[in-house]
């Protein structure tokens, strides 16, 4: 008997071996990919510390959460990579109480860490189920200042304008004209531009009055995705 | 077997096979890219060489069983290029070229396509062996079935590409193999060879009728803008550019690198895709809108400076430029278009979308290739448009090994010679970084400028730079102060910035747009002021412009430049940077492995047959043929596009001269003796006529450029032929020679020619891009030279 209750005790206790221990996993993403490229900015870090990447990727790839690079989350998107987030969220200075418009929920990650720091996050996603998909999750994850709409993400978010600040996720040919009058007089906006499969360049946006001026940022590099099944 | 109808066999299987090829080519292009053109050509002679192979090895129990045997092959023929076709489409064997460096096991994938398309092309080349070794003496005449059905299928294919689609277009060449088959049935297995005849050509109709699903790289745009919200196929044509498709969707809208200061709505497009790539979008235009979109672009350069009556657009496209010109009061429009199906559809189908624009009375729509109408046209004009280039945040190589006649040095001199004495040539790049297409486009406008004897680049060029493009602008005359002014007023009212402008300053660079890596400045004034040449060695990636002797305007990677990247971006990423030439390479190194395979095996074997064969001349001669042959015939390809309009056209015409001209002078070597002199005097007369071509056949091709239609076609012919003619008989007349010195050896001889063949076809590409047709047409005529030479080594057998 006492064997038997050794060896279902050894049983339940298996799968612990081979759990990751996310919190480590993270706190080591911290430190290597974002800290050590130069994201210094303190409420950045400590919200990408704080949340959980691996809630927010296909169960199959919960395995890579953690690794330096973009990951398929269905219906040919991506959530970006770890350091793009990071440095997507500290070049918008974000601020307790402010108002952040996201195009292009996706996964729902990079409103979540956005969510960690300022007041209220509009977020808008152009696939209705990958929509669906981010709000139920935000929703589960406790987010309370999230808010996420199914729509095209052209239109921006009039209601809830002006934002302080606009972060594109999705690349784009053009800066749909809404969003620039939606965007704060000293706003930033900052868009990804390239496929999000290659090597991509972020270009900040900063509006003055009337006067619109753009700067591009570093190249950013990361590891290819592997094939969709 | 009846040798009338073997004839028509051979025929009917050499039809079949070339037009399996160019199906192939097509559906390929579709699923992938256009980089797998050379694949297919060199494992459709990978088939043939391999067979020689099993043929110099079985070569007395296939000869033993030829007549059951034939009907057999070309049923198996048959039904394997079904399968493959079934096949390459499903999980199992379908790759993806963006994923063949990432380690992800694709390379496997494609190693199954070259299997699955090896196959098909193996069995009929078997059945192609065993006749021509069965009938050594009278090799002439069934060479000419074979090489006569091969041209003849080739332009078929083309054609036919006008009605099937691509995987419904390759099942026409499996169906004329099965119903060959019926011809030479036996006795013995006639009833279940006609129950698999009927049981697969059944199986084609049905195909036809109802073509399975191809799934696309996940990675082409067309396959992206499907994952949209009411994403739809509203028109699919097919034909031999591509498949063109018409897709709509609610969030579909183009407006390339639009100004910031733009504040109206951007209208929702339909767009056109060819082959699922991005094409252009339907132009929603409309005679009584207020303003264009491209207004707030850097595209309207030109327009800024003045008002511009006569335009000439080329590779017009979906139309933006056209509409645009219209919109900024132009008189005439002269709008080049090559692709004949697109303009087909935006003159019927599309045409109420664009408000009738190509009926407008000042557009003039031209169906045909740009350099063509270029070379013929009396008119001036005062813009010469090209259509932009590149990719949002730059391309990833993909279009590295194509031709791109019209980015060339020789083309930027022809548009230079239409302009009116105040006009301008306009063209607009993406942005990309590490910086490739701009400083390519800088240094071929500083090279037009120093070809038209003007030094003061500086006065002449100007650029302005968005967030996202950047438009050059090179201007017959000096631009004047006031042309400066109203260029420094644009960028203002766009937050463009000057890139290039006479009496620019520093700072003025990036007063609206800053950049994180300024070398673009430092660069651009290098290739206009210092020591150009310096920065072409220099520089990470090819800058020199593009010839039309190197038309390779977007292959930028140079080999020692692999590490550099590798630095910068890492390894990973070094083929998302330049995928196109690293596919190239890896589909080379793949198919010569297979190729040394298939040539090692059968030389190992036949060593045992004892010394004194001469086995070394039939090395060096036939390889010397093989080379020589495929080299021409991949430069003669890739010079035609120019001539043609596009890759299947000058592949199946170019094939199909070659072919028959071959065949014409294989079958006229059935009659001469092959002895020595004679082969030495044809070889010779080869050598000699490529190393004319070498040096004079792209000052030629320039004037037969501007003949008319049907002259230049004739004289296309004339000059793919006259070599063609004497090429195609050395390969008989060596075979004979052969059967004198070692007959044992002759299915070694065919498989060393097969196998050469196919290395060669796929390292020409690659050679081309490198150092230019010319040399490849000079290392065609050193290849001849050699198997010229390889005669002595057999001068006491054959005198």
């Amino acid at each position: 008997m006492r064997t038997v209750t050794l060896i279902m005790s050894f049983g339940l206790l298996l799968p612990l071996f081979f759990m990751q221990d996310y919190t480590k996993l993270r706190e080591e993403m911290v430190k290597t990919q974002i800290e050590n490229r130069g994201i210094k900015d303190s409420s950045t870090l400590a919200a990408l510390r704080k949340v959980a990447r691996h809630s927010f990727v296909p169960k199959a790839q919960v395995h890579y959460a953690y690794e330096d690079r973009p990951l398929p989350i269905g219906h040919g998107q991506t959530i970006s990579q770890p350091y793009i987030v990071a440095y997507m969220t500290e070049i918008i200075k974000p601020k307790p109480g402010q108002k952040v418009l996201e195009i292009g929920t996706g996964s729902g990650y990079q409103a979540a860490v956005l969510a960690e720091i300022v007041g209220k996050v509009y977020t808008i996603e152009i696939v209705e189920e990958l929509g669906k998909q981010a709000s139920t999750r935000l929703k589960e994850l406790g987010y309370k200042n999230i808010e996420v709409k199914t729509a095209d993400g052209y239109q921006g978010w009039k209601e809830h304008a002006p934002f302080d600040a606009i972060v594109v996720t999705a690349a784009a040919e053009f800066i749909p004209p809404p969003l620039k009058e939606q965007l704060k007089d000293g706003g930033r906006m900052i868009i990804p531009v390239g496929s999000p499969y290659m090597t991509q360049q972020l270009m900040l946006i900063e509006k003055t009055g009337n006067k619109f001026t753009t700067s591009s940022k570093m190249p950013v590099r990361f590891v290819p995705f592997k094939r969709s099944q | 077997m009846k040798r009338g109808v073997l004839s028509v066999a051979i025929f009917l299987l050499s039809a079949a096979l070339i037009a399996y090829q160019v199906a192939i080519i097509q559906l390929l292009s579709l699923m992938q890219w256009n980089h797998y053109a050379s694949m297919i050509i060199s494992v459709a002679l990978l088939g043939f060489g391999a067979a020689g192979s099993l043929l110099s090895l079985k070569r007395d129990w296939l000869l033993a069983h030829v007549d059951k045997l034939l009907p057999l092959l070309l049923m198996g023929c048959g039904f394997t290029m079904i399968l493959a076709i079934e096949l390459c489409r499903s999980n199992f064997a379908r790759f993806d070229s963006y994923l063949l460096f990432t380690g992800s096991g694709e390379w496997l994938r494609l190693l199954i396509n070259y299997i699955l398309f090896f196959i098909p092309f193996f069995i009929g080349a078997l059945a192609l062996g065993i006749v021509f070794t069965k009938n050594v003496e009278k090799i002439g005449k069934f060479y000419f079935s074979n090489l006569a059905g091969s041209g003849v299928g080739a332009v078929l294919a083309a054609l036919l590409a006008w009605h099937f689609f691509p995987a419904s277009l390759a099942m026409l060449p499996a169906a004329v193999v099965i119903i060959t088959t019926l011809f030479l049935l036996q006795r013995n297995n006639r009833w279940v060879l006609i129950v698999m005849a009927f049981s697969a050509t059944a199986f084609i109709v049905y195909r036809i009728n109802k073509p399975a699903d191809i799934q696309l790289s996940e990675y082409k745009s067309l396959s992206k803008t499907m994952n949209l919200p009411a994403a739809q196929v509203l028109i699919q044509e097919p034909g031999p550019y591509g498949l063109v498709q018409v897709v709509s969707a609610d969030a579909l809208r183009y407006a390339p690198g639009l100004s910031l200061a733009f504040d109206k709505e951007v209208a929702v497009n339909k767009v056109i895709f060819n082959n699922g790539d991005w094409f252009g979008p339907v132009d929603s235009w409309n005679s009584a809108d207020s303003f264009h979109l491209l207004d707030y672009t850097t595209i309207a350069l030109p327009y800024a400076l003045k008002k511009r009556d006569t335009v000439l657009v080329l590779n017009a496209g979906t139309g933006l430029n056209i509409s645009h010109a219209l919109k900024n009061n132009a008189s005439l429009v002269d709008a080049v278009e090559p692709h004949r199906g697109v303009a087909k559809l935006l003159l019927n189908e599309l045409a109420a979308d664009t408000d009738s624009l190509f009926y407008q009375p000042q557009v003039k729509l031209h169906i045909t290739e740009p350099r063509s109408f270029l070379s013929s046209v009396n008119k001036k004009y005062d813009l010469v448009q090209l259509p932009m280039i590149g990719a949002f945040g730059g391309g990833v190589g993909l279009y590295a090994m194509r031709e791109e006649y019209d980015l060339t040095k020789e083309a930027f001199v022809n548009m230079w010679d239409v302009l009116k004495d105040d006009g301008v040539i306009s063209i607009t790049t993406w942005m990309d970084y590490p910086f490739r297409n701009s400083l390519k486009i800088t240094a071929t406008l500083a090279e037009l400028l120093e070809e038209a004897g003007l030094t003061r680049y500086q006065s002449h060029l100007a650029a302005v730079r968005s967030w996202a493009t950047i438009t050059y602008l090179v201007k017959k005359s000096a631009f004047t102060s006031a042309d400066t002014a109203a260029i420094r007023g644009f960028c203002n009212n766009y937050f463009f910035d000057p890139l290039l402008l006479p009496g620019l300053t520093r700072q003025e660079r990036m007063t609206y747009n800053a950049l994180s890596d300024s070398a673009i400045f430092s660069y651009t004034d290098e290739l206009l002021t210092g020591n150009r040449e310096k920065l072409y060695d220099d520089y990470g990636f090819h800058i020199k412009p593009a010839t039309d002797d190197k038309p390779y305007f977007s292959q930028f990677l140079r080999r020692k430049s692999l590490s550099q990247l590798s630095d910068v971006f890492g390894s990973q990423n070094v083929s998302f940077i330049e995928l196109g030439w690293l596919i190239s390479v890896l589909t080379f190194l793949q198919i010569t492995l297979l190729a040394v395979f298939l040539i090692l095996l059968p030389l190992l074997k036949l060593q045992k047959i004892g010394k004194g064969d001469k086995k070394s001349w039939t090395l060096i001669y036939f390889s010397g043929l093989g080379i020589g042959y495929m080299f021409f015939e991949i430069v003669m390809i890739q010079k035609f596009i120019l001539f043609f309009g596009n890759p299947v056209y000058a592949t199946a015409i170019v094939i199909c001269v070659m072919l028959l001209a071959s065949g014409a002078g294989s079958y006229y070597s059935s009659g001469i003796l092959s002895n020595r002199v004679t082969m030495q005097r044809i070889l010779l007369m080869i050598f000699l006529l490529l190393a004319v071509y070498t040096f004079f056949l792209s000052p030629l091709l320039n004037q037969v450029f501007s003949f008319p239609g049907l002259v230049k076609l004739f004289v296309s012919i004339l000059i793919i032929a006259c070599p063609a003619v004497l090429m195609g008989m050395p390969f008989p007349l060596g075979l004979r020679a052969q059967s004198l010195i070692e007959e044992k050896n002759i299915p070694w001889a065919w498989g060393i020619n097969g196998c050469m063949s196919v290395i060669s076809a796929a390292f020409a590409t690659l050679l081309t891009v490198e150092v230019g047709f010319s040399i490849v047409i000079m290392l065609a005529a050193i290849s001849y030279g050699i198997s010229t030479v390889s005669m002595f080594l057999v001068k006491e057998r054959i005198y």
